[in-house]
């Protein structure tokens, strides 16, 4: 399995809908952002939430979204950003970054 | 789809409090329970995973989970897990919780009556 996303690629955050454990935070659902590093492939936490420690493995991205993307009332600098590591299922490609 | 913990984002009117608290040392030892009960390197494997530990806290009620500080979501978690998977059982934990209890009881009595 290889990674389907580039480094520096603008990513959007889709909600799968999906229910139990997962960690991926609900504010950060619909956000654009870009692929800021790829982390590698890891077990999925939604498996190994429930004791499966030999699933699949998936691709993993650091993810930057600006501030303000993430928060339309954010007053800080223009440029201040977050980091969230994100499994690619829960990625899809977008026009633009921010 | 989210659960109550989820709580990134959520507006509140409640005062967040910023002061640091120290580490009291049965919280250190919940968490070192958690290392060494994941610990791939202990003799038969680990017992349980970090995402365990977290979907345990996350199934625990909204009000559980609102009334219990951080270490003690934890712990109740490593007791459901544990439980869950046959490694120890809740009514020998309840015994042992009932004999450490009178065993505290009894020395608190003892130095303060004296």
């Amino acid at each position: 399995m290889t990674a389907r996303f580039q480094l520096g690629e603008p990513v959007r955050v889709v909600d799968t809908g999906a229910s139990g454990h997962v960690r991926t935070p609900r504010y950060i659902r619909g956000k654009r952002g870009v692929v800021e590093r790829i982390c590698g492939e890891f077990r999925k936490p939604e498996e190994l939430a429930y004791g499966r420690y030999d699933g699949e493995r998936e691709s993993l991205y650091r993810v930057r979204f600006a501030q303000r993307e993430v928060w339309p009332d954010y007053s800080g600098p223009a440029d201040d950003t977050l980091d969230i590591e994100i499994y690619e299922r829960w990625l899809e490609r977008s026009e633009e970054g921010r | 789809m989210s659960g109550h913990h989820d709580l990134g984002g959520v507006r509140t009117d409640a005062p967040v409090p910023r002061a640091q608290h120290a580490i009291l040392p049965w919280e250190m030892r919940v968490d070192a329970l958690m290392q060494l009960l994941s610990d791939p390197q202990r003799p038969g494997g680990a017992l349980m995973s970090v995402d365990e530990l977290r979907r345990g806290i996350e199934s625990l009620s909204a009000d559980e989970y609102r009334s219990l500080g951080y270490y003690e979501r934890w712990l109740q978690s490593l007791i459901a897990i544990m439980t869950e998977k046959g490694v120890v059982e809740r009514a020998e934990l309840e015994r042992r919780f009932a004999e450490v209890e009178r065993a505290h009881e009894r020395e608190h009595a003892g130095g303060g009556e004296r």
